[in-house]
Protein backbone atom coordinates (compact mmCIF):
# COMPACT_ATOMS: atom_id res chain seq x y z
CA UNK A 1 0.00 0.00 0.00
CA UNK A 2 0.91 3.06 -1.03
CA UNK A 3 -0.04 6.34 1.24
CA UNK A 4 2.96 8.83 0.37
CA UNK A 5 1.89 11.91 -0.66
CA UNK A 6 -0.10 12.20 -4.08
CA UNK A 7 0.26 14.89 -5.95
CA UNK A 8 -2.85 16.12 -8.19
CA UNK A 9 -1.09 15.18 -11.43
CA UNK A 10 -0.45 11.57 -9.87
CA UNK A 11 -4.03 11.87 -8.47
CA UNK A 12 -5.51 12.61 -11.70
CA UNK A 13 -3.51 10.31 -13.65
CA UNK A 14 -4.30 7.29 -11.71
CA UNK A 15 -7.99 8.17 -12.02
CA UNK A 16 -8.02 8.82 -15.63
CA UNK A 17 -7.94 4.63 -15.56
CA UNK A 18 -11.84 4.96 -14.56
CA UNK A 19 -13.59 4.60 -17.83
CA UNK A 20 -17.25 6.32 -18.32
CA UNK A 21 -19.74 3.08 -17.43
CA UNK A 22 -21.87 4.24 -20.35
CA UNK A 23 -18.74 5.17 -23.06
CA UNK A 24 -15.88 2.78 -21.83
CA UNK A 25 -13.56 4.16 -24.79
CA UNK A 26 -12.99 7.64 -22.87
CA UNK A 27 -12.48 8.00 -19.26
CA UNK A 28 -14.05 10.51 -16.83
CA UNK A 29 -11.50 13.31 -16.81
CA UNK A 30 -11.47 13.37 -20.73
CA UNK A 31 -15.30 13.73 -20.25
CA UNK A 32 -14.62 16.13 -17.96
CA UNK A 33 -16.64 14.74 -15.24
CA UNK A 34 -13.66 14.77 -13.25
CA UNK A 35 -13.33 18.16 -11.99
CA UNK A 36 -10.61 18.51 -8.80
CA UNK A 37 -8.95 15.90 -6.45
CA UNK A 38 -6.52 16.77 -3.72
CA UNK A 39 -5.25 14.59 -0.53
CA UNK A 40 -3.95 16.63 2.20
CA UNK A 41 -2.43 13.54 3.94
CA UNK A 42 -5.68 12.66 5.86
CA UNK A 43 -8.44 13.06 3.68
CA UNK A 44 -9.07 12.90 -0.47
CA UNK A 45 -11.24 15.07 -1.52
CA UNK A 46 -13.22 14.60 -4.89
CA UNK A 47 -15.33 17.19 -7.16
CA UNK A 48 -17.05 16.02 -9.72
CA UNK A 49 -19.82 17.45 -11.80
CA UNK A 50 -22.47 15.33 -13.62
CA UNK A 51 -22.97 15.61 -17.55
CA UNK A 52 -26.93 15.85 -17.10
CA UNK A 53 -28.78 16.55 -14.05
CA UNK A 54 -30.43 12.79 -14.49
CA UNK A 55 -27.53 10.90 -14.85
CA UNK A 56 -27.80 7.47 -13.33
CA UNK A 57 -24.02 6.72 -13.92
CA UNK A 58 -22.81 9.11 -11.15
CA UNK A 59 -23.48 6.40 -8.32
CA UNK A 60 -21.47 3.98 -10.07
CA UNK A 61 -18.30 6.98 -11.29
CA UNK A 62 -18.60 7.21 -7.11
CA UNK A 63 -18.07 3.99 -6.71
CA UNK A 64 -15.34 3.08 -8.89
CA UNK A 65 -13.57 6.34 -7.39
CA UNK A 66 -13.49 4.74 -4.22
CA UNK A 67 -12.47 1.67 -5.44
CA UNK A 68 -9.78 3.32 -7.49
CA UNK A 69 -8.19 5.33 -4.67
CA UNK A 70 -8.35 2.62 -2.12
CA UNK A 71 -6.05 0.21 -4.20
CA UNK A 72 -3.26 3.22 -3.83
CA UNK A 73 -4.26 3.08 -0.18
CA UNK A 74 -6.75 5.62 0.40
CA UNK A 75 -10.16 5.52 1.91
CA UNK A 76 -10.68 8.78 3.51
CA UNK A 77 -12.42 9.76 0.43
CA UNK A 78 -14.75 12.92 0.45
CA UNK A 79 -16.56 12.98 -3.16
CA UNK A 80 -18.70 16.23 -3.52
CA UNK A 81 -21.16 16.57 -6.31
CA UNK A 82 -21.16 20.14 -7.30
CA UNK A 83 -23.67 21.57 -10.62
CA UNK A 84 -21.77 24.90 -11.29
CA UNK A 85 -20.19 25.22 -13.21
CA UNK A 86 -22.59 23.70 -15.23
CA UNK A 87 -20.96 21.09 -17.37
CA UNK A 88 -20.73 21.18 -21.27
CA UNK A 89 -19.62 19.33 -23.73
CA UNK A 90 -16.37 22.48 -24.52
CA UNK A 91 -15.12 19.86 -21.97
CA UNK A 92 -15.04 17.20 -23.92
CA UNK A 93 -11.29 16.81 -25.01
CA UNK A 94 -10.02 16.81 -28.58
CA UNK A 95 -8.40 13.54 -28.15
CA UNK A 96 -11.94 11.81 -26.61
CA UNK A 97 -14.08 13.63 -28.89
CA UNK A 98 -11.70 11.07 -31.53
CA UNK A 99 -12.17 8.11 -29.66
CA UNK A 100 -16.00 8.87 -29.82
CA UNK A 101 -15.82 9.59 -33.30
CA UNK A 102 -14.09 6.30 -33.50
CA UNK A 103 -16.39 4.46 -31.49
CA UNK A 104 -18.97 5.38 -33.58
CA UNK A 105 -20.89 8.66 -31.88
CA UNK A 106 -20.54 11.62 -33.65
CA UNK A 107 -18.92 14.14 -31.08
CA UNK A 108 -20.44 17.76 -31.48
CA UNK A 109 -17.86 20.70 -32.50
CA UNK A 110 -19.39 23.28 -29.70
CA UNK A 111 -21.78 23.38 -27.42
CA UNK A 112 -25.42 24.86 -29.00
CA UNK A 113 -27.07 26.13 -25.97
CA UNK A 114 -24.53 28.20 -24.25
CA UNK B 1 -42.19 30.86 9.91
CA UNK B 2 -38.65 31.11 9.45
CA UNK B 3 -36.08 31.55 6.67
CA UNK B 4 -35.32 27.76 7.01
CA UNK B 5 -38.65 26.57 6.86
CA UNK B 6 -39.44 28.82 3.90
CA UNK B 7 -36.72 27.68 2.00
CA UNK B 8 -37.61 23.70 2.86
CA UNK B 9 -41.32 24.45 1.65
CA UNK B 10 -39.92 26.23 -1.66
CA UNK B 11 -37.53 23.11 -2.34
CA UNK B 12 -40.23 20.54 -1.63
CA UNK B 13 -42.61 22.76 -4.14
CA UNK B 14 -40.03 23.23 -7.09
CA UNK B 15 -38.31 19.40 -5.91
CA UNK B 16 -41.92 18.40 -6.29
CA UNK B 17 -43.34 19.70 -9.41
CA UNK B 18 -39.97 18.13 -11.32
CA UNK B 19 -40.79 14.16 -9.41
CA UNK B 20 -44.30 14.51 -10.66
CA UNK B 21 -43.94 15.73 -14.17
CA UNK B 22 -41.20 13.46 -14.39
CA UNK B 23 -42.49 10.72 -12.86
CA UNK B 24 -45.98 11.01 -15.33
CA UNK B 25 -43.66 11.43 -17.69
CA UNK B 26 -42.01 8.00 -17.72
CA UNK B 27 -45.18 6.62 -18.12
CA UNK B 28 -44.72 7.10 -21.90
CA UNK B 29 -41.53 4.74 -21.74
CA UNK B 30 -42.23 1.79 -24.37
CA UNK B 31 -45.64 3.82 -25.58
CA UNK B 32 -44.23 6.80 -27.09
CA UNK B 33 -46.07 7.41 -30.94
CA UNK B 34 -42.90 6.76 -32.79
CA UNK B 35 -39.34 5.02 -31.41
CA UNK B 36 -37.45 9.14 -31.64
CA UNK B 37 -40.42 10.69 -29.69
CA UNK B 38 -40.22 7.50 -27.34
CA UNK B 39 -36.44 8.49 -26.33
CA UNK B 40 -36.74 12.57 -26.19
CA UNK B 41 -39.82 11.99 -23.86
CA UNK B 42 -37.78 9.51 -21.82
CA UNK B 43 -34.96 11.55 -21.57
CA UNK B 44 -36.85 14.57 -21.07
CA UNK B 45 -38.41 12.83 -17.71
CA UNK B 46 -34.79 12.00 -16.62
CA UNK B 47 -34.04 15.58 -16.63
CA UNK B 48 -36.75 16.06 -14.18
CA UNK B 49 -35.89 13.38 -12.12
CA UNK B 50 -32.60 14.39 -12.01
CA UNK B 51 -33.22 17.73 -11.04
CA UNK B 52 -36.19 16.59 -8.17
CA UNK B 53 -32.72 14.46 -6.81
CA UNK B 54 -30.79 17.68 -6.69
CA UNK B 55 -33.75 19.87 -5.07
CA UNK B 56 -35.29 17.45 -2.45
CA UNK B 57 -31.48 16.49 -1.56
CA UNK B 58 -30.47 19.85 -1.03
CA UNK B 59 -34.43 20.08 1.05
CA UNK B 60 -32.96 17.14 3.20
CA UNK B 61 -30.02 19.21 4.00
CA UNK B 62 -31.84 22.63 4.98
CA UNK B 63 -34.58 20.41 6.80
CA UNK B 64 -31.37 18.80 8.99
CA UNK B 65 -33.54 15.92 10.04
CA UNK B 66 -31.32 13.59 8.06
CA UNK B 67 -33.60 12.69 6.21
CA UNK B 68 -32.78 12.13 2.18
CA UNK B 69 -33.82 12.63 -0.85
CA UNK B 70 -35.23 9.46 -0.98
CA UNK B 71 -36.88 9.75 1.95
CA UNK B 72 -38.47 12.51 0.88
CA UNK B 73 -39.87 11.26 -2.50
CA UNK B 74 -41.19 7.69 -1.62
CA UNK B 75 -42.26 8.16 2.62
CA UNK B 76 -44.44 11.15 1.91
CA UNK B 77 -48.04 10.77 1.26
CA UNK B 78 -50.32 12.98 -0.80
CA UNK B 79 -51.17 15.58 1.70
CA UNK B 80 -47.55 16.17 1.97
CA UNK B 81 -46.78 16.79 -1.31
CA UNK B 82 -46.20 20.24 -2.88
CA UNK B 83 -46.10 19.93 -6.54
CA UNK B 84 -48.58 21.89 -8.54
CA UNK B 85 -51.38 20.37 -9.92
CA UNK B 86 -50.81 20.30 -13.57
CA UNK B 87 -47.65 17.91 -13.29
CA UNK B 88 -49.82 15.30 -11.62
CA UNK B 89 -52.26 15.82 -14.79
CA UNK B 90 -52.63 11.89 -16.85
CA UNK B 91 -50.99 11.67 -19.77
CA UNK B 92 -54.23 11.44 -21.89
CA UNK B 93 -53.42 10.97 -25.53
CA UNK B 94 -50.20 12.33 -26.90
CA UNK B 95 -51.49 16.22 -27.81
CA UNK B 96 -52.62 16.59 -23.69
CA UNK B 97 -48.78 15.27 -23.19
CA UNK B 98 -47.61 18.03 -25.33
CA UNK B 99 -50.02 20.91 -23.91
CA UNK B 100 -49.34 20.02 -20.29
CA UNK B 101 -45.62 19.94 -21.22
CA UNK B 102 -45.20 23.01 -23.01
CA UNK B 103 -47.48 25.16 -20.46
CA UNK B 104 -45.08 24.08 -17.67
CA UNK B 105 -41.87 23.78 -19.70
CA UNK B 106 -42.98 27.73 -20.71
CA UNK B 107 -43.28 27.58 -16.89
CA UNK B 108 -39.95 26.37 -15.66
CA UNK B 109 -37.79 28.19 -18.93
CA UNK B 110 -38.72 31.97 -17.09
CA UNK B 111 -38.92 30.59 -13.50
CA UNK B 112 -35.46 28.86 -13.64
CA UNK B 113 -33.94 31.96 -15.71
CA UNK B 114 -34.61 33.94 -12.56
CA UNK B 115 -33.44 31.53 -9.77
CA UNK B 116 -30.17 31.61 -12.14
CA UNK B 117 -29.85 34.55 -10.00
CA UNK B 118 -30.86 33.62 -6.47
CA UNK B 119 -28.44 34.65 -3.48
CA UNK B 120 -28.79 30.87 -2.15
CA UNK B 121 -25.85 29.36 -4.36
CA UNK B 122 -27.23 25.92 -4.86
CA UNK B 123 -30.14 27.10 -5.45
CA UNK B 124 -28.36 29.08 -8.21
CA UNK B 125 -26.48 26.34 -9.33
CA UNK B 126 -29.17 23.96 -9.70
CA UNK B 127 -30.76 26.82 -12.11
CA UNK B 128 -28.16 27.27 -14.12
CA UNK B 129 -27.54 23.18 -14.60
CA UNK B 130 -31.53 22.76 -15.56
CA UNK B 131 -32.02 25.76 -17.61
CA UNK B 132 -29.64 24.29 -20.30
CA UNK B 133 -31.73 21.39 -19.98
CA UNK B 134 -35.24 23.16 -20.10
CA UNK B 135 -34.25 24.84 -23.14
CA UNK B 136 -34.17 22.00 -25.08
CA UNK B 137 -37.16 20.54 -23.13
CA UNK B 138 -39.47 23.95 -24.31
CA UNK B 139 -37.69 23.80 -28.17
CA UNK B 140 -39.15 20.23 -28.45
CA UNK B 141 -42.46 20.63 -27.32
CA UNK B 142 -42.97 24.08 -28.60
CA UNK B 143 -42.15 22.40 -32.49
CA UNK B 144 -45.16 19.84 -31.21
CA UNK B 145 -47.57 22.44 -30.45
CA UNK B 146 -46.61 23.72 -33.88
CA UNK B 147 -46.35 20.60 -35.42
CA UNK B 148 -49.99 19.32 -34.07
CA UNK B 149 -51.61 22.62 -34.03
CA UNK B 150 -51.47 23.62 -37.57
CA UNK B 151 -51.50 19.80 -38.46
CA UNK B 152 -54.20 17.82 -39.56
CA UNK B 153 -58.16 19.26 -38.47
CA UNK B 154 -57.66 16.17 -36.14
CA UNK B 155 -54.80 16.82 -34.58
CA UNK B 156 -55.16 20.09 -34.78
CA UNK B 157 -58.62 19.38 -32.73
CA UNK B 158 -57.23 17.03 -29.92
CA UNK B 159 -54.69 19.91 -29.28
CA UNK B 160 -57.38 22.51 -28.47
CA UNK B 161 -59.44 20.32 -26.41
CA UNK B 162 -56.75 19.40 -24.12
CA UNK B 163 -55.68 22.99 -24.03
CA UNK B 164 -58.70 23.72 -23.08
CA UNK B 165 -58.91 21.01 -19.93
CA UNK B 166 -55.31 22.08 -18.81
CA UNK B 167 -55.80 25.65 -18.47
CA UNK B 168 -58.00 26.04 -15.83
CA UNK B 169 -54.52 24.50 -13.89
CA UNK B 170 -52.14 27.35 -15.07
CA UNK B 171 -53.41 30.36 -12.89
CA UNK B 172 -51.70 28.52 -9.51
CA UNK B 173 -48.48 28.49 -11.51
CA UNK B 174 -48.15 31.72 -10.39
CA UNK B 175 -49.69 32.15 -7.24
CA UNK B 176 -47.63 33.41 -3.87
CA UNK B 177 -47.72 33.37 -0.38
CA UNK B 178 -46.01 33.77 2.77
CA UNK B 179 -42.88 31.57 1.52
CA UNK B 180 -42.71 33.53 -1.29
CA UNK B 181 -42.74 37.03 -0.23
CA UNK B 182 -40.30 36.13 2.57
CA UNK B 183 -37.61 34.49 0.19
CA UNK B 184 -37.82 37.08 -2.54
CA UNK B 185 -37.19 39.84 0.33
CA UNK B 186 -34.06 37.77 0.78
CA UNK B 187 -33.71 37.60 -2.86
CA UNK B 188 -33.70 33.59 -3.09
CA UNK B 189 -36.67 33.10 -4.82
CA UNK B 190 -38.14 33.72 -8.23
CA UNK B 191 -40.79 36.79 -8.33
CA UNK B 192 -43.75 35.02 -9.97
CA UNK B 193 -45.38 38.19 -11.42
CA UNK B 194 -42.40 38.54 -13.60
CA UNK B 195 -42.06 35.04 -14.53
CA UNK B 196 -46.02 35.54 -15.70
CA UNK B 197 -45.51 38.25 -17.67
CA UNK B 198 -42.94 36.72 -19.57
CA UNK B 199 -44.95 33.06 -19.43
CA UNK B 200 -48.19 34.93 -21.17
CA UNK B 201 -46.75 36.41 -23.81
CA UNK B 202 -44.68 33.33 -24.79
CA UNK B 203 -47.79 31.10 -24.57
CA UNK B 204 -49.93 33.45 -26.47
CA UNK B 205 -47.46 33.53 -29.40
CA UNK B 206 -46.72 29.80 -29.88
CA UNK B 207 -50.67 29.29 -29.43
CA UNK B 208 -51.63 32.09 -32.10
CA UNK B 209 -48.78 30.57 -34.46
CA UNK B 210 -50.07 27.03 -33.90
CA UNK B 211 -53.76 28.63 -35.11
CA UNK B 212 -55.50 27.48 -31.39
CA UNK B 213 -57.46 29.45 -29.82
CA UNK B 214 -56.40 31.07 -26.38
CA UNK B 215 -58.79 29.09 -23.39
CA UNK B 216 -61.38 31.35 -22.02
CA UNK B 217 -62.24 30.39 -18.19
CA UNK B 218 -62.61 31.62 -15.01
CA UNK B 219 -62.49 28.33 -13.42
CA UNK B 220 -59.08 28.09 -11.31
CA UNK B 221 -57.62 25.29 -9.88
CA UNK B 222 -55.54 25.64 -6.63
CA UNK B 223 -54.67 23.78 -3.18
CA UNK B 224 -51.27 22.03 -3.92
CA UNK B 225 -49.41 24.50 -1.48
CA UNK B 226 -51.43 22.87 0.71
CA UNK B 227 -51.52 19.68 -0.02
CA UNK B 228 -54.50 19.80 -1.97
CA UNK B 229 -54.53 17.38 -4.86
CA UNK B 230 -56.77 16.31 -7.88
CA UNK B 231 -58.09 12.60 -7.48
CA UNK B 232 -54.81 11.86 -9.71
CA UNK B 233 -52.07 11.96 -7.19
CA UNK B 234 -52.71 9.47 -5.23
CA UNK B 235 -52.60 6.41 -7.72
CA UNK B 236 -49.70 7.93 -9.02
CA UNK B 237 -48.02 7.93 -5.65
CA UNK B 238 -48.97 4.29 -4.87
CA UNK B 239 -47.35 2.75 -8.24
CA UNK B 240 -44.14 4.98 -7.64
CA UNK B 241 -43.58 4.17 -3.70
CA UNK B 242 -44.96 0.79 -4.15
CA UNK B 243 -41.22 -0.84 -3.73
CA UNK B 244 -39.99 1.25 -1.21
CA UNK B 245 -43.28 1.13 0.91
CA UNK B 246 -43.57 -2.84 0.73
CA UNK B 247 -40.11 -3.37 1.53
CA UNK B 248 -38.86 -0.87 3.80
CA UNK B 249 -35.17 0.30 3.95
CA UNK B 250 -33.98 -2.52 1.74
CA UNK B 251 -30.97 -1.95 0.06
CA UNK B 252 -29.06 -3.47 -3.25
Amino acid sequence: MNTTIQTKEQLFSILSEIPDPEIPVINIIELGILRDVQWDGTLCSVIITPTYSGCPAMKVIEDDIKIKLKEIGISNVKIELVYSPAWTTDWISDIAKEKLRAYGIAPPDHSTID
Amino acid sequence: MNLQQAKFEYLLRLGDSSLIIGHRLSEWCGHGPILEEDIALINIALDFVGNATSLLGYAAQVEGKGRTEDDLAYLRGEREYRNLLITEQPNGDYAATIVRQFLYDTYTFFLYEELKSSKDETIAAIAVKSHKEITYHLRHTTQWMLRLGDGTAESHQRLQTALNELWMFTSELFDMDEVDRLLINEGIAADLDKVKAAWEKRVNEVITEATLLLPVTNIKQKGSREGKHSEHLGFLLAEMQYIPRSFPGSKW
